[in-house]
């Protein structure tokens, strides 16, 4: 615990802090289950009548749910129950949850852990009446088809309250415009263009004229290079990054700082230098000023460059916005057993000369890293590790486990004029999903494969015999509701020093699947608020506004009498139409409030729930959330990795 | 410090070029700032207009501007340079050009010359009417640009000061602070119901009286007090800095005349009637080759036509030089001006050599005394008696040789009343040698009910201490011209104006220094409540400010002042608005009664907020941390049609920030929470007690008792 900030509300007595002394950290991730985000239950009896057709509730299963409430602040008493209690506790709950959770999978909503202490009803008061005025705002309001399907009470979903562009039209073929309210344009400096996310042939090539002619003047007259344009009124934004003899441009509407849209562009530029190398790169201009990049680049290439782009405008991809990289988390000892295999493993290879093997990575599903072996001193740029991460999840995944790869891959951090070797091997999974591990080992050398090969044959070989690669197969992250953290929807975790962050799984509606529409919207709009959130602690150029910063942000409906509109017409997006309905309730106010702290360790950025309007609550929550974290910070990043 | 610096301006017109051969006509105006850079040529200057419309085509292409009104401000980041344009009366550009220097991070943000730029507009459409009225002659308009643009810009690149020390609010151009004062009417218990309130008299006694109704058409009263207490340097809050209030809820252009009389006030610390008419600027102390060079590009801005002007300022020149051999023999070379500008008062040479003969009085400054515009009337009470008798007996400091000349002459309006100043600034009664805008200045305003949409009104100034009240008349209202009855009106303006200052003076808890800072920006009014303390750190170009010499166009001859001070309280004291207590120089050996009283009730009105302690840099910081978040607001995409935000920040340098916006408006508040820290304690024990916990942690309640208070207190 390094919570050293003068600007805590309060102090929060020790014993809140820390777990009691029997709170093992391998059992962590089930404790304390009612505090799952949605514990915001509603007792008002008015709810329960109002309902079309209210759902069966026994007495028992309200008294557990009034319980949640009132142990939100004694949540962490429950980490002290020993961890084969808590399972029981859950298997019970499972079966008394059983009608109401329709969709009993890992996204359904968790089971309640049932806590009888009469302790607990005595002072309800004041403190729960607050809490229980909050939580309506936190409901889900719809019993709609309750005769069909079951649908949980409560909800943890979040309003849209961006005017966001329907990802659902992005692919969309729009001849008339180029401009859209993101496009990346790449082009050489003779203004030939090489990529576009959006726009047709046709369009961008004009276009990229223009551009070209207003770029180049200002390098000819001066007095310096063209950084951005910003329109006023609609926000608009245009970046430019000269790389010549490529030249970059970002459009965005999305109030991106120029600082933001640069570090986008200089990652798509990197990409093309990972598939060119700068050297190639500048001999292919060399001889002709006016060379058409795109008969070099493969469809692969492109193809890539469609996937980092919807990646950046489209997906949760905090990776570039705070510079650093997702985890696996992971086991503290197994993580270092690995380490351990790994190293044991390198040097029990003695014919691999020295310096054939630079780096070893094994990188789990969804682009989080596992595990590192590197050289004393050395670390690889996050950067350069992104599009790692993107070739091996996109222009890889097909491979199965029987296949490997060999690919000249240029680092540009790394060296911008040189390829490394890349040794890809997918790990065997049992478990049917698609998702499979990748091991990545790095050389110099070109002729360095089958050493390699043998390299990785034996260590997968080790990793399965002592049951390792089962468990980087069963990890999978953590979930909110494994945090005694109440009111949070959602949050992101970076570990300053680590330069590594985590985020709990999103937990949306359970009917509706992270690839559907409307996950994907819900992706959008959850980057977009993070995204602003991430706005209001740093600077124009980047830099955060100071040492540390703790700020909330709340967004709300307008004031009635504050509304210019007449006749309230909120358009809700259609995820929100699905979760509200046609139920007879009013819609819910939209009450927002998220929270970004910056301290010189770590940077956390929280949304709450709708409705939780009390900074204090929110707060507090955000400090369990710290301290959860930097409890298991060993479990949840890699401090050193695998050094030799 | 810093080495930001203005490049040049541009005017340009697009639609006056119809074919590839006359795209020179496109160019209203061109001015290179300094000497730094050579001075481009015609074929560069228009490259540098193409360049930046072709810039306009190309972010107007984009998706969405299409169904918005069009964006008519554009900012063009280079690396170490930022171009400003904006867009007016859907055809003209003007552009600004500023250079970073070499980069570093004390820059003054765009924000404030993109602003400015607007401003500077804005203040030329208040003077000269708009761009297009000038469809038929655009020499004129290039002559006019030249006159009122360039000095105005000129001023800025002297002393880039001047647009940071408004404070942030400044880049609202659109807006225009008000003064907020507590003022009796607020204290039933104070009010006296048998007295008549001071906006009584204005609006009974003057707009409503039948000599002058619908003559006149507003009365604007502003209270402008001096940064410093200059006697005590003592800061003044600056909540009661602006307008006090109008007559008319018609008057569109009132953002306007309130920031142009604010930006004069603070660009040259004062107001007289020489500022007014827009004849005083800065000028730099140059050696005179370089000051030729630098008046050249000046006069490359209109490619034809320029004949005219050129001669008229050759003639000028020639009959200063016929006039006044021995002095300009005299004056150093770094007296010289840099302003092309009409040089009014130099016509009027030979009447002040007159007067400096009569009167006997040698010294140059005294000469200028004379000949400033006179009070004429004699409103003399027998405290002025009292201050002369005194006066005459210290007689030392320059203050008080005017106070002499002032009572002695017969012909004055204008006097003083107990320690209170007062007098007309531009009226009818200036001195008919001096050009008809000292009589009376035409302004270009608009008013929603007036059947033409904009017109010229003839404006007239009056001072009482620190309140400047303009009276805009209608042009056909000729009862002005009359001395009677700008007697009159010299009399209930001083009735009105007693009634005001006792009603300030009366009111409570002007002296309790406030613990947070507020900007309440209201969108439907344009009005800006603020209480963030004025003044920035030295940003200037010039190493040693006092290189900076205040030059009043013409007059600047025949003072030989070698203050290094920026005022003007030296050698003009009387068509200096403010009150005895302003502009004492610190020698305060009067010491009459009066003055005492003056001090103490001066000492009472300070308004200030612990923001107001910070020193200059500090408060620059700050500012620079406000805007930024007020830009990342800006940023923020969330539908404002349905949501409105709030954000509250703590930054570990001790600043606690709340910015709540939402459509109608726009509140910032500034606290310290070290100091916020004991309050905040003392709220939680009672909030244990009352059980009120719900309510107190909003992100607005937490601010604490004295703001929600304060708030509670404003919004009824």
């Amino acid at each position: 615990m390094n919570l050293n900030e003068n600007y805590l509300d309060t102090d929060v007595p020790k014993r809140q802090l820390r777990p009691s002394k029997s709170g093992n950290f391998d059992s962590i991730p089930i404790v304390a289950a009612t505090s799952e985000p949605t514990t915001s239950v509603n007792l008002d009896e008015t709810f329960f009548r109002k309902a079309a057709s209210p759902v069966l509730i026994t007495d028992e299963r309200s008294v557990s749910r009034s319980t949640s409430i009132n142990s939100l602040n004694t949540a962490y008493l429950a980490s002290s129950r020993p961890f084969s209690q808590v399972r029981k506790f859950q298997a019970r709950n499972n079966l008394l949850s059983a009608d109401l959770i329709s969709n009993n999978d890992d996204k359904s909503q968790p089971p309640k852990i049932q806590k009888k202490n009469s302790d607990l009803y005595s002072d309800w008061g004041n403190d729960i009446r607050s809490r229980v005025a909050e939580s309506i705002y936190s409901m889900e309001t719809s019993v709609r088809g309750s005769e069909i399907r079951r649908r949980p009470y409560v909800s943890n979903e979040i309003p849209n309250i961006f005017k966001l562009p329907n990802p659902n039209h992005v692919n969309e073929p729009d001849a008339s415009q180029v401009l859209r309210d993101k496009n990346f344009l790449i082009f050489t400096s003779a203004g030939k263009p090489v990529y576009s996310m959006h726009g047709k042939d046709e369009q961008i090539m004009s276009y990229t004229g223009l551009v070209n002619t207003v770029i180049s003047y200002f390098q000819v007259n001066g007095p310096s290079d063209l950084k951005t344009i910003s329109t006023f009124a609609s926000g608009q934004r245009l970046t430019f990054l000269d790389k010549s003899p490529i030249l970059l441009m970002a459009q965005s509407e999305r109030g991106e700082s120029s600082n933001e849209l640069l570090n986008q562009l200089d990652f798509l530029y990197s990409y093309i230098l990972s598939s060119l190398s700068e050297r190639q790169l500048l001999r292919l201009f060399s001889k002709r000023e006016n060379f058409d990049l795109r008969n070099y680049l493969e469809t692969t290439d492109f193809e890539n460059l469609n996937e980092i782009c919807s990646l950046i405008c489209n997906r949760m991809f905090p990776d570039l916005l705070l510079n650093s990289l997702q985890c696996l988390p992971f086991r503290h000892s197994s993580r270092l057993k690995l380490q351990d295999l790994m190293l044991q493993q390198l040097d029990k290879r003695q014919d691999i000369p020295r310096g054939t093997l630079l780096y070893g990575l094994i990188i789990a599903p969804q682009n989080k890293l596992c595990c590192v072996l590197r050289p004393k001193g050395h670390t690889l740029h996050t950067t350069d590790l992104h599009l790692l991460f993107c070739l091996i999840s996109h222009q890889f995944q097909n491979l199965d486990e029987t296949q490997e790869l060999w690919v000249p891959i240029c680092f540009p951090k790394f060296n911008s004029s040189g390829f490394l070797y890349c040794y890809i091997k997918f790990l065997p999974n049992d478990a049917d999903n698609n998702e499979k591990s990748a091991l990545v080992l790095i050389s110099a050398q070109k002729d360095a494969f089958f050493s390699l090969k043998t390299f990785s044959d034996e260590l997968v070989a080790k990793l399965e015999g002592e049951r390792l690669l089962k468990k980087i197969n069963a990890s999978k992250g953590f979930k909110l509701s494994d945090i005694p953290a109440p009111m949070v929807h959602h949050f992101i975790y970076k570990s300053k020093q680590n330069v590594q962050y985590v985020m709990p799984h999103f937990e949306i509606n359970s009917s509706i699947s992270l690839d559907s529409p409307q996950g994907l919207e819900y992706e959008l709009k959850l980057k977009t608020y993070y995204q602003q959130l991430h706005g209001t602690v740093v600077r124009d150029n980047g830099n955060l506004l100071s040492r540390s910063i703790l700020n909330f942000v709340k967004w709300s409906s307008k004031d009635k009498e504050d509304t210019t509109v007449d006749g309230m017409g909120m358009t809700f997006s259609e995820l929100d139409e699905y979760i509200i309905g046609n139920s007879s309730f009013e819609q819910e106010s939209v009450n927002m409030l998220g929270m970004a702290w910056v301290t010189p360790k770590f940077e956390l950025y929280l949304i709450g729930n709708n409705g939780v309007v009390d900074k204090k609550v929110l707060f507090k929550s955000a400090r369990k959330v710290v301290n959860w974290c930097q409890k298991h910070e060993s479990r949840l990043f890699i401090s050193d990795g695998a050094v030799f | 410090m810093t080495n930001m610096r203005l490049r040049y301006i541009t005017v340009f017109d697009p639609s006056r070029s119809t074919n590839e051969d006359d795209t020179f006509k496109q160019l209203l105006l061109f001015h290179s700032f300094g000497d730094n850079d050579p001075v481009p040529s015609l074929n560069e200057k228009l490259s540098t207009i193409g360049i930046i419309q072709g810039i306009w085509s190309l972010t107007n292409s984009g998706s969405s501007s299409d169904d918005q009104n069009e964006d008519l401000e554009k900012i063009i980041e280079l690396d170490n340079d930022v171009l400003l344009c904006i867009k007016v009366e859907s055809r003209f550009f003007i552009s600004l050009a500023i250079s970073n220097g070499s980069g570093d991070e004390n820059t003054i943000p765009f924000q404030y010359f993109s602003s400015y730029l607007w401003l500077s507009y804005k203040f030329f459409k208040l003077l000269n009417g708009p761009f297009a009225r000038f469809n038929k002659d655009f020499n004129k308009l290039t002559d006019l640009l030249n006159e009122f643009v360039l000095p105005f810009w000129n001023d800025i690149y002297l002393n880039l000061e001047t647009i940071t020390n408004r404070s942030f609010t400044v880049i609202w151009p659109d807006f225009y602070k008000r003064a907020n004062f507590q003022h009796g009417s607020f204290n039933p218990v104070i009010n006296n119901a048998d007295k008549e309130s001071w906006d009584a008299i204005v609006l009974q006694k003057i707009l409503l009286d039948k000599k002058s109704y619908l003559g006149i058409k507003d009365i604007l009263v502003y209270h402008l007090p001096k940064y410093n207490d200059t006697s005590t340097k003592v800061p003044i809050g600056t909540k009661t800095y602006g307008l006090v209030r109008n007559f008319t809820n018609d008057l569109k252009t009132l953002p306007d005349i309130s920031n142009w009389l604010y930006h004069l006030h603070y660009t040259y610390g004062e107001i007289s009637s020489h500022i007014l008419t827009g004849n005083a600027h800065f000028k730099e102390e140059l050696p005179v080759e370089e000051e030729q060079e630098q008046n050249q590009p000046t006069r490359e801005g209109g490619e034809g036509g320029r004949e005219e002007e050129e001669e008229e300022e050759e003639e000028v020149e020639q009959q200063q030089q016929n006039t006044l051999p021995n002095h300009t023999n005299n004056l150093s070379l770094s007296e010289r001006m840099m302003h092309n500008v009409t040089l009014p008062i130099s016509f009027a040479y030979d009447a002040i050599h007159e007067v400096s003969t009569t009167t006997g009085v040698s010294s140059s400054l005294s000469m200028i005394i004379d000949y400033v515009p006179k009070p004429h009337w004699p409103f003399l009470s027998s405290s002025s008696n009292k201050n002369d008798s005194k006066n005459k007996s210290t007689g030392i400091n320059d203050r008080t040789k005017t106070n002499t000349t002032l009572i002695t002459e017969s012909e004055t309006i204008g006097g003083t009343i107990g320690s209170s100043r007062f007098g007309f600034l531009i009226s009818p009664l200036s001195c008919n040698l001096l050009p008809p805008s000292y009589q009376a200045l035409k302004l270009n305003l608009d008013f929603k009910n007036s059947k033409g949409d904009e017109n010229f009104y003839n404006c007239l100034f009056w001072y009482f201490d620190d309140f400047l009240v303009m009276v805009v008349c209608d042009p056909d209202f000729d009862k002005i011209w009359e001395k009677d009855y700008l007697k009159d009106l010299n009399f209930q303006l001083c009735q009105s104006m007693i009634c005001l200052k006792d009603d300030i003076f009366n009111s409570q808890k002007c002296d309790t220094m406030e613990s947070f800072g507020y900007v309440v920006k209201d969108n439907a009014t344009n009005q800006i409540d603020s209480s963030v303390p004025f003044g920035s750190p030295r940003m200037t170009l010039n190493e040693n400010i006092s290189s900076l010499q205040l030059a009043i166009n013409g007059i600047d001859q025949f003072i030989n002042d070698n203050s290094n001070s920026l005022s003007l309280i030296n050698w003009n004291p009387i068509a200096i608005m403010g009150g005895f207590n302003n502009s004492s120089k610190g020698n305060n050996t009067q010491g009459s009664q009066s003055e005492l009283v003056g001090n103490k009730q001066a000492s009472k009105r300070k308004y200030l907020n612990f923001l107001s302690l910070m020193n200059t840099e500090k408060l620059w910081d700050l500012q620079i941390d406000v805007l930024q978040f007020l830009i990342s607001l800006q940023n923020s995409k969330k539908d404002p049609e349905y949501f409105q935000e709030e954000r509250l920040l703590k930054l570990n340098n001790g600043i606690l920030c709340y910015i709540r916006e939402t459509n109608s408006k726009l509140v910032i508040i500034i606290k310290n929470w070290f100091q916020n820290d004991d309050t905040t304690k003392a709220l939680k024990q009672r909030n244990h007690v009352g059980s009120n916990g719900f309510m107190e942690s909003s992100l607005f309640q937490s601010l604490g008792p004295d703001v929600i208070d304060w708030w509670e207190s404003r919004e009824i």
